[in-house]
This record gives C-alpha cells, structure tokens and sequence, in this order.
C-alpha cells in the first residue's frame, strides 16, 4: 500500500464522472441527479471543456430565490430552462496534485466536491468520501467505491429508466413547491 | 415533539485508542461521514468526522495506521438532551453549521444521533400533505415532474 503523502489525486479520484451538457435543461439535469443518486455531476461544453458544477442543493436555493424575486416565475418554465444560472463555480484540482492539495482545498472552502481536471477537460470527481477511503485503504483496488460514471454525458431532458430514489425525489419536491407562495 | 421521538438509535461508533486506518475503514462500511467516540460509560468524548481526516490526517501527513483516533477527532462535541424539541434542535444545527449531533440521556450517554436528514424527511413528510393540496389548486406547478421520463440522447 503506498504511503498516504505519496498518493496523488487521480489515485483515490472517481473517475470519468457523468457529465452535463452546457444545453441540458434544469429538469433533465434534476432528473439526472436524483435518479442517479448523484449530490453533483460537472457541466462541460461542446468542446468537453469544463464550464461548471451543479449540486442538488444549489440547484434548490437557485429555484428558491428565483421564486421569490418574482411573484410571476413558474416552477414549469424554471425547470425547462438550461443549467447555466445554477451552476456553481468549482473547485478544480489538477489529476497529478498530491492527495493533501485535494483535502486542503476541500476543507479550506468548506466544500464537499471538487472536480478533477487533466488539460482542463474533467476526468474524475473527488470528495471527502474518497479521502476517507484513502485513509482507509491507501490505493488498493478493493477499496468499496460509489457508482458515479461511466463518462456519459447528457445532452437532452430525459434520461433512460433507472430506479428512481422515490424518497428522495419526493423531498425535493416538497421543498421546491413549498417555496411557492 | 422532541429528538428522542426521530434521532436514529443505532450509532456507527469509534473508540479513542483505536487506529485512524480502521476508523476510516468503518466510515466507509457505513456509509457514514462522522463517527461518535465515547468514553468507557458511552458518554460522547469526541467526534470523528471524514473532515478531520483530510485536515489532520492527509493534509499533515499523519501516518493513518499508527496514530489513534482521539488524536485527530474533534474534541468536546456538542450534544442534544433526548427531550429537545426538535424545532430548537433545527435551530441550533444551523447556527452550529453541523448535520449531525449526538442525543444523549439524563446521565449524558448516548442515546442515539439526530441527522440534519432526519429531520428534513419527518418535514418532508409534513409538507407532503400540504404539497398534494397545492398540486390540487395549482396542477401546472407538477408539470415538470413528467418532462424527464422523455428519451434521453446520451453521447
């Protein structure tokens, strides 16, 4: 097992994420994150160049005080509009930094996700989580590791059938349209 | 209605002379990100957050296999009476900026942990019934929840 000061983050990163398109609509990208499980997943452009990240609970306070500046706005018509405005600007961290870049930068910007980048194109997505399993388990293989990846990348509102986290799918719900006036 | 009535009973759980490696290593089983240290008489001593190891472990270069767990965990945890309303208790996990927080008894044993998402479902579950009366006066606000079960085009 390697010595903790020598792992680097492309070591103990998930990689190749799942990614979302810079087009993709709120709903597809809402969608995407609670049928998936996911907490994040990165926003690339055309090119797959990384443009930013949205997280389920920005996604949340961004609808909420869309909602609240204007008595007109409509849930519908929010949730049919692109990412972007609900993006987050992440914390990027280059795949050969050592592991103590990662946690630092973590803890540093009280922050839970970070996206791991090579030639500025996303290649993994490293959390807390994965530094816990460093210290845990160093590099080795079989280290327990979340389902995050595959590196699709979603493009348009909808998503293939997948089990659906009813529970959790229902919260949202409920805070989202509780923000209603 | 108090902590006691939510807080979950079983509690992932570390002991102080314990290495941070295996600590880590039950984190991970568990699927948790903090475990509660407690002393001989379970009374909460500390606790070992997945934050604490990257700031006092891999930023610092500790040795994970060699040093204990009261070394690096956060000392003095703040905890909750069993009879805390939970109103109160929602209160003070914000102000705290905390999503987790050991319950503990009349004697201060633990009791049992109450989780920033324990109480966000017991709420959810309220506002449930609320959300269906306004889906029943306002349908157009649920329209959104049918688009993404269109085809998805994935590259």
């Amino acid at each position: 097992m390697a010595r903790i000061e020598d792992l680097r983050i492309e070591h103990v990163m998930t990689p190749s994420p799942v990614c979302i398109d810079e087009g993709c609509t709120l709903a597809g990208a809402l969608s995407l994150l609670l049928r998936q499980g996911y907490q994040s997943a990165p926003v690339i452009g055309r090119e797959g160049e990384l443009i930013g990240l949205l997280t389920r609970t920005g996604l949340l306070s961004w609808l909420s005080r869309c909602v609240e500046r204007s008595d007109d706005a409509s849930l519908s018509e929010l949730m049919r509009s692109p990412v972007g405005p609900a993006m987050e600007r992440p914390l990027r961290f280059e795949a050969s930094a050592p592991l103590k870049e990662l946690s630092r930068g973590l803890v540093a910007h009280e922050a839970a996700t970070g996206l791991v980048v090579r030639e500025g194109r996303v290649v993994g997505i490293a959390t807390l989580q994965d530094v816990a399993r460093a210290v845990g388990y160093g590099d080795e293989p079989a280290a327990p590791r979340p389902a995050h990846g595959h590196g699709h990348c979603f493009t348009a509102n909808g998503l293939p059938e997948s089990p659906t986290n009813e529970t959790t799918e229902r919260e949202l719900m409920t805070l989202l349209l509780a923000q209603r006036p | 209605m108090s902590v006691a009535r939510i807080c979950t009973r079983e509690v992932q759980l570390a002991e102080a002379n314990e290495s941070v490696r295996e600590a880590a290593r039950r984190m991970l089983e568990r699927n948790v990100g903090s475990l509660v240290v407690v002393d001989g008489d379970r009374r909460p001593i500390g606790m070992l957050t997945d934050r604490d190891l990257a700031l006092r472990v891999v930023a610092t270069g500790r040795d994970p296999s060699s040093c204990s767990v009261e070394q690096v965990m956060t000392t003095m945890p703040r905890v909750f009476s069993e009879d805390l309303p939970i109103e109160r208790a929602l209160w003070l996990m914000r102000a705290w900026g905390v999503r987790r927080v050991p319950v503990v008894d009349g004697e201060r044993r633990l009791a049992g942990v109450l989780a920033l998402d324990d109480v966000v479902s017991l709420l959810a579950g309220e506002l449930h019934v609320a959300t269906q009366v306004l889906a029943r006066q306002c349908p157009a606000a649920l329209d959104f929840v049918d688009e993404p079960l269109a085809s998805a085009e994935v590259r």
